[in-house]
């Protein structure tokens, strides 16, 4: 994703940070966005991830990273309003929209995108993706639950064993 | 995940997430057991993570304390009344039937909204959608299957049993006995580790269904015990003899003979699982009706050792419990509950109809609906709560039977659930 290499540098009135990927991407993004993770916070409080340095984040790669950020530019500004109690109620519908949008992706681009918001502790965008996994879960039997989250397919040991506890329970397999 | 080969396809990746994010994502389908039930039994790593005590407070920080134990009460809406009457009007189609309703309390793990039972068990031969819920316990509810036809129904009684979390069901073949009708008065449901109490971790499942009943021919109590192993019924016959039923838990029942000037006695029937042996023992204490007397209940304590029996009064609940040691018929009155006035309702001394009591199995709870509350007594820790306001469907239902379902949700996944994680 490009958006957020600018490639303005510090001209701009708002700081910029480059975080590094652990594939060496460079991703320079402005520090309001950035600091929606807890754990960059503190570094960019202290003045880190400016210049040439940038912050290496060895546990994201680039495509989770681009996405990460994603979501970060666009909740920046009503991150940054605290709160936002002068947001407009379409300013909110719109970032729902947006939320919506932005989690309707492939199961391991949200595994990667989970743990991201994890290792970042990005809050809004670890109970997005929370959200997400827990509506693919609910109203599912144990098998559909296992195909939804992409789980590999049982052994023939475990089939056996889900089927004697389904079974147990009085409940169809499927 | 197919994307990424080093997995080797062994491992899931959403399996072995780490535990605060499960945490996270659990918590989201918490609002619904039955969901995380489903998600126990999709992979080991989650079958473990939720038989794993701190966890599951995690999930459901206040369950398994006073009023939480109380899921919902189930009802049936319409009311059979007389039986005979009432099926042959079902089979002429003059009556609408619908199967028993479950009202849920706030915050319920079993989901908002009041729905029918069948949205909790397979009904595929509508067996549940004539049915009358009588007892429950231990997350069982006891229903009574009304027959379509009323000639078949002649000294027959068929039960119908479901678990509303596991969506178990079981249905007796018809009990053929003369205490049918409005003469069977007790029940008990008893499962696998009532009969070994010490299996600890296994899981439990139904084992066995006790009823009690009058005869009018012989003038006693008879026990029906049926066995969930061999689907048949057995009976055995006690020497007590025009006796009220009060209440029962677990394989005991209290009933109460009126005495003339006198306090009435009070008499504990009680069957011995494992040796299958029944016994009919007088209680050294009695009941004070003219002090406002509105029922008696049996408990079993929250260890499952003692035994406690609590009168309701207008102002206060006594309650007596049974006293270790030697003697098992040794008992002391151990509190009195008071029943603040804000709990009271004027109406209540001079409609007694619309305040109904309901004993809640095992947990020591009791349930009192007022005339527009539910509140529950915890006997054991002499709280009294309030649990919500009392629905217009319930309100109106006070001739009808209602059903409180009692579980302890995190012992229910533990001890279930317990067993299949160790395998």
């Amino acid at each position: 994703m490009a958006a957020p290499e600018s490639g303005d540098g510090n001209n701009g009135a708002a700081r910029m940070v480059t975080l590094i990927s652990s594939d060496n991407t460079r991703f320079e993004v402005e520090a309001a966005a950035a600091s929606l993770s807890q754990t960059l916070q503190l570094t960019i409080l202290d003045g880190g991830g400016g210049g040439g340095d940038g912050i290496p984040l060895p546990n994201v790669d680039s495509a989770t990273l681009s996405k990460v950020l994603e979501y970060c530019i666009k909740h920046a500004p009503a991150a940054a309003n605290g709160g936002a109690p002068n947001a407009t109620a379409v300013d909110r519908a719109e970032l729902e929209r947006f939320d919506n949008e932005f989690v309707n992706i492939d199961q391991s681009v949200l595994y990667s995108l989970i743990m991201a918001a994890h290792n970042l502790e990005i809050e809004g965008l670890q109970s997005l993706v929370a959200k997400k996994v827990a509506d693919m879960i609910k109203g599912k039997s144990p098998m559909e639950i296992r195909r939804t989250l992409g789980f590999p397919d049982p052994t023939p040991e475990e089939q056996a064993e889900m089927n004697a506890h389904m079974l147990e329970y009085g409940w169809a397999y499927e | 995940m197919a994307s990424t080969a080093a997995d080797g396809g062994t491992t899931d990746r959403a399996a072995v997430l780490p535990e605060d994010i499960l945490f996270e994502i659990f918590s989201r389908v918490q609002e619904d057991a039955r969901d995380l039930l489903c998600c126990a039994f999709t992979c080991k790593p989650w079958l473990r993570l939720f038989t794993d005590r701190s966890f599951l407070l995690r999930l459901w920080p206040d369950h398994g304390h006073g009023h939480r134990r109380l899921l919902g009460f189930f009802f049936q809406k319409n009311l059979y009344g007389n039986r005979k009457m009432a099926i042959k009007k079902h089979a002429r189609r003059y009556y609408s039937v619908s199967a028993p309703t479950f009202l849920p309390t706030p915050g319920s793990p079993l989901g908002p909204g009041e729905r029918a039972i069948t949205s909790f068990v397979a009904d595929d031969d509508g067996a549940f959608s004539y049915a009358e819920p009588v007892a429950s316990r231990n997350g069982f509810v006891l229903m009574r299957i009304m027959p379509r036809k009323y000639h078949k129904t002649k000294g027959q009684v068929v039960f119908g049993l479901c678990n509303p979390i596991t969506g178990e069901r079981h249905v007796t073949p018809p009990l053929d006995c003369a205490c049918h009708g409005h003469c069977v008065n007790g029940y008990a449901i008893l499962m696998d580790a009532d009969h070994s109490p010490s299996s600890g971790g296994r899981h439990s499942a139904f084992s066995q269904l006790l009823l009690t009943g009058y005869h009018d021919d012989d003038g006693h109590v008879h026990l029906h015990v049926y066995s969930a192993a061999t689907r048949s019924w057995s009976a055995l016959t006690t020497r007590c003899h025009s006796a009220f039923l009060l209440g029962a838990d677990d394989a005991h029942w209290l009933y109460y003979t009126p005495r003339y000037h006198h306090r009435p006695r009070l008499y504990i029937l009680g069957f011995e699982v494992t040796t299958a042996r029944v016994s009919f023992t007088e209680l050294p204490f009695s009941f004070n009706f003219s002090a406002g007397w509105s029922s008696s209940f049996l408990c079993v304590s929250r260890d499952g050792n003692r035994l406690s029996v609590a009168s309701v009064y207008a102002m206060q609940v006594d309650v007596w419990t049974q006293q270790d040691g030697g003697d098992d018929n040794q008992w002391l009155c151990t509190q009195g509950i008071k029943i603040p006035p804000k709990v009271r309702h004027p109406e209540i001394y001079t409609y007694s109809r619309r305040r109904k009591c309901s004993f809640l199995n095992r947990g020591s709870l009791l349930a009192l609906y007022e005339c527009d509350n539910i509140f529950v007594v915890d006997i054991e820790s002499n709280d009294l709560e309030r649990v919500m306001v009392c629905p217009e469907s319930l309100l109106h239902n006070a001739y009808g039977t209602c059903v409180p379902l009692e579980v302890d949700i995190l012992e229910f996944f533990i001890v279930r659930l317990g067993g299949l994680s160790q395998g």
